[in-house]
């Protein structure tokens, strides 16, 4: 999409302004939908417009994923008010439509039931939406869409999260509910584990397993809200629970949890835990069939696609005889992962696809969002950036519902690269900035990495060679800590590139500039890292 | 003056077909193509004894329901000798047809359904089929217990049998499926129903009864599951011979995709006559040139949207410029236009609009066109339509016609062009900059 993204303060005003024209200029049915990137940004906006039109009653009309029909839930709202409302303003249609986008039964009564809006509303209705719903409006109800009156497109804010994250009642699974039930569950499954503590002294192997059951799910939570020190705390301590009292097959579970935490920083160790969990499994299939899953996705991470093939064959086949249809959907996930190393995007696309319609029948968000996350990575490489931005931006809808800051920061950083193809440097280098201050926060040392890079790949461009330098060094100092050849890899043939532009004498020279003679410890040991990647070889392309 | 822009933003309103008669309406007749639809259909109707089964398509917001509209005024009030007939209009999709999921015995009850209110509402007389009424209140059964049916018309019966149809997917499974079978003879009672109607009509004075469905171009597209037909084609194909069935003259409206469905063959074979198509208005000829005719015909059009609202087109616009502008990045699509000046006086506090407001309102008519537009291969069969003049037969030609990226005109042929908009988009640039580019490398 052609879009200005820095919009200014004076277009800001100047699209207010024609909302509030159009409100006033309307005496019966008009259509007009206004568009924002971020809810704190639509709800200061909204502040203003409905400030600005006193003289008006507007009236305000949320709806979600209970509503079957937007026109109904207007007309019900304006009974309820009497009738009385000079403009009604829809609010949160993306979320009555989720993940389904044009797909979504709502829009497509939206579209026959675009009459009934002209015949018994009789006055303007404008929804405001996230940019991507309204593509699926267009799309997927090109009748209700063909009678706008305006489109109001507001463009800046983007980064700010989202501060109210949404009620989700129907989430199938722990992963997907929303960040405040998440809480909600954490603090009572603390509440319990205390309380099992101080009543008992795990002197049975149930009391024993009890504990490690909440301790398992309250690792389970952690994880889902990014939190991987706690999580991780918690699975060990189950882990030594099911080791004590002997049963290998939790063992091998906690221990492949821990593998899923162990990816971010070591992955050969991650890679270990997962054939220790394996040889373990007995005959719990479904474990089993995760571990297959695991074991290739890792091994792909680390290089070795034959591997990673061989092991998610074996996963798919196990998930289909095991008849699971969420194991069978992430195995097709890491198929399509397998498909895109190999080069043949077009299978993993399809096979993308078919793993994102098994999570939308199963309604697990979360899983949906990391598809998601995929397919745009997908349409980035091959250069589709807009529709890479659009399955991004709905991901990072997705991770902000549920507070997955983790998701969040991944997320940020696929649209940072979004806009790098665009040759918008600037709002690249807000995106991984924001990415890296999540991924520090959490701890996540390789997302710390690999934003590092990335901005100081920005700086470059910008011909701040010296700052660039500082931010691959630093970069480099994490990723000598990871023993992960993607991130090195990548990293290396960023400070390669730089080495070619500037010439390698004049880049010691501002290495050394750069760190200077009184250099920290840390910036020492990032300075001798960089150095070292500059010596490798040249990378392969 | 401010009073001035705003009753120009109110006479453009893009939601509105013009009722006939309206002094904003111009015929388009020789811009569109050769000839006049309407009289052509009107003709055919009025000259036939037998029922006649006519269809209509057309690209959305083109000007179809005007056009019909028009119809049912010549039909219903026709010139001196010429035979009159009793023309129910109704939109299919405003009350009681779901337009994401419609088949046939639902489009026939609700037809039922508003002959059996016009006649009430407009001849004050009632219509009461035997056979008809027996099987309505056959359907009762599916409506629950608290829905009842004593004391009320045909018409009203239908009303709620409809209503649960469209409201409840279960119920209309189930009387989908009770039907089915009957089907036959549920055409059978309609067509003595119409039989009825038609000998009712021609004691009065009527030549009879036309039926007019606007709006089923309106079902929505898409694939039905376990079948090989899609919406479009499982209505008006595969139900095709049953809607050409009825004893009685019927314009249906259909989606213009359809025309280009492989099976657009066996749509004549059906209907015995292929599908009366309502082209844009030419702003360009086939070979790029304006057409003169076809940008006067709007800017006539813009004429009479600033006289209703008591200006002039030299008040209203800020150049002649302008108004050229409005009109060629209209693509001669009438609810553009429309949308164009909307969007243009939005931008400003009073008249006259401004070329930069007009290029404003079509950068962002560009970016709303954008948002339907997100695979490549979509670029790829526009390019293909730019460069050739036709559609390339690909699977997207469908699509690209429905959602009105690609417009078709006609000047004694068809021919196709890419939307003004969509033209605009930086990505087709992109696509034809790297096709110029192999081009050049070959």
């Amino acid at each position: 999409m052609t879009v200005e993204f820095n919009m200014d303060l004076n277009k800001e005003h100047e699209t207010l302004a024609r909302i509030k024209r159009v409100i006033r200029w309307s005496d019966e049915f008009v259509l007009g939908f206004v568009s924002f990137t971020d809810y704190n940004q639509r709800d200061r906006l909204l502040t203003e417009t409905v400030s600005d039109l006193a003289e008006l009653v507007a009236l305000q009309i949320r709806i979600d994923r209970a509503t079957p029909s937007v026109f109904e839930a207007i007309t019900a709202e304006l009974t309820k008010n009497s009738g009385i409302a000079d403009v009604i303003i829809v609010l949160d249609l993306e979320k009555a439509i989720s993940h389904l986008c044009e797909t979504s039964p709502v829009i497509g009564r939206l579209n026959h039931e675009r009459e009934l809006f002209r015949s018994a509303i009789g006055k303007p209705v404008f929804f405001w939406m996230p940019d991507f719903t309204l593509d699926c409006v267009a799309r997927g109800a090109p009748d209700f869409w063909a009678w706008r009156s305006g489109v109001f497109e507001f463009r800046s804010d983007i980064l700010k999260p989202t501060t109210s994250p949404t009620k989700q009642p129907d989430w199938a699974i722990m992963f997907s509910l929303p960040f405040d039930d998440k809480i909600a569950e954490l603090h009572e499954m603390e509440r319990l584990l205390n309380a099992t503590a101080a009543t008992q002294h795990l002197n049975t192997t149930e009391d024993a397993r009890r504990t490690a059951r909440l301790l398992d799910r309250i690792g389970m939570l952690y994880r889902s809200i990014g939190k991987f020190d706690d999580a991780k705390q918690r699975f060990e301590q189950a882990l030594g629970i099911y080791t004590r009292v002997g049963d290998q097959q939790k063992a091998a579970k906690e221990l492949m949890e821990l593998g899923i935490l162990t990816e971010e920083e070591n992955l050969p160790e991650a890679l270990r835990m997962y054939e220790v969990a394996l040889e373990n499994v007995g005959t719990d299939a479904f474990l089993r069939a995760n571990l297959l899953q695991q074991i290739a996705k890792t091994s792909l991470y680390l290089g070795k696609v034959d591997e990673a093939e061989a092991y998610i064959t074996q996963g798919v086949e196990e998930s289909e005889r095991i008849g699971d249809p969420r194991l069978l959907a992430w195995a097709l996930f890491f198929l399509g992962l397998v498909q895109r190393t190999r080069g043949d995007d077009r299978s993993a696309e399809q096979t993308y696809r078919r793993s994102l319609e098994a999570f939308e029948r199963l309604g697990d968000d979360f899983s949906i969002a990391a598809v998601l996350n995929s397919l745009g990575a997908l349409f980035r490489d091959r250069g589709d950036l807009e529709t890479a931005q659009t399955y991004f931006s709905r991901a990072l809808e997705l991770y902000r519902r549920f507070g997955d800051r983790h998701g969040e920061a991944d997320t940020l950083y696929n649209l940072g690269t979004v806009w790098q193809g665009l040759g918008d440097f600037r709002t690249a280098e807000v995106y991984f900035k924001e990415s890296h201050s999540i991924s520090q926060e959490l701890g996540n040392k390789r997302d710390v990495a690999r934003s590092l890079y990335r901005i100081g790949y920005v700086l470059q461009n910008r011909n701040e060679i010296s700052d660039a330098v500082r931010y691959y060094a630093k970069a480099a100092g994490i990723a000598s800590e990871l023993e992960n050849p993607v991130v090195t890899g990548s990293i290396r043939r960023h400070i390669h590139d730089l080495q070619k532009s500037v010439g390698n004498a004049r880049l010691r020279t501002i290495v050394e500039r750069a760190f200077g003679a009184d250099a920290s410890r840390k910036d020492a040991v990032d300075r001798k890292e960089f150095l070292a990647l500059m010596s490798r070889d040249e990378p392969e392309p | 003056m401010p009073g001035d822009i705003v009753a120009l933003y109110r006479q453009c309103d893009p939601a509105k077909p013009l009722r006939a008669g309206d002094t904003r309406y111009v015929s388009q007749n020789g811009v569109r193509g050769p000839g006049d639809i309407i009289l052509r259909l009107a003709n055919t109707l009025q000259r036939s004894e037998d029922p006649m089964h006519l269809l209509l398509t057309g690209h959305r917001g083109g000007g179809k329901s005007t056009e019909l509209l028009r119809l049912r005024e010549r039909l219903s009030r026709p010139a001196e000798a010429l035979p009159k007939f009793f023309v129910v209009y109704f939109e299919a999709d405003r009350e009681d047809i779901d337009i994401n999921d419609v088949d046939f015995p639902d489009l026939l009850l609700s037809m039922v359904r508003h002959v059996g209110r016009a006649f009430r509402e407009e001849l004050e007389l009632e219509l009461r089929p035997g056979a008809l009424t027996r099987f309505v209140n056959d359907m009762r059964r599916f409506l629950g217990a608290e829905v009842e049916f004593d004391g009320i018309e045909l018409d009203l019966k239908i009303a709620k049998l409809t209503g649960v149809i469209k409201n409840s997917p279960d119920a209309r499974q189930q009387v989908r499926a009770a039907l089915e079978p009957q089907v036959s003879n549920l055409i059978s009672a309609t067509n003595d129903f119409f039989d009825d109607v038609n000998t009712q009509l021609q004691a009065l004075g009527y030549a009879g009864l036309v039926l007019i469905v606007d709006n089923l171009d309106r079902i929505v597209l898409r694939n039905n599951s376990g079948s090989e037909y899609n919406t479009h084609e499982q209505l008006f194909i595969n139900r095709g011979s049953q809607l050409a069935s009825l004893r009685c003259h019927v314009v249906y409206t259909i989606p213009i995709n359809l025309i280009f469905s492989s099976l657009a063959p066996a749509l004549k074979g059906v209907f015995n006559r292929g599908p009366e198509i309502l082209p844009m208005i030419r702003v360009r000829d086939h070979d790029g040139n304006d057409s003169q005719d076809g940008l006067a015909s709007l800017r006539t059009t813009l004429d009479r949207r600033v006289a209703a609202a008591e200006t002039t087109l030299e008040e209203a616009f800020e150049s002649d410029v302008a108004i050229s502008y409005i009109c060629r990045a209209s693509g001669g699509h009438l609810r553009n236009l429309l949308m164009l000046v909307r969007s243009a006086c939005d931008r400003l506090d009073s008249l006259p609009v401004t070329l930069a407001a007009a290029e404003e309102a079509f950068r962002q008519l560009r970016n709303d066109f954008e948002r339907a537009l997100y695979r490549p291969e979509h670029f790829d069969v526009i390019r293909k339509v730019h460069d050739t003049g036709h559609l390339p037969g690909s699977v997207y030609d469908q699509l690209l016609l429905y959602n009105l990226s690609v417009l078709e005109y006609e000047n004694g042929e068809p021919w196709y062009a890419v939307n003004p908009a969509v033209l605009a988009i930086e990505r087709f640039r992109n696509v034809q900059a790297v096709a110029i580019a192999a081009e050049f490398e070959e």
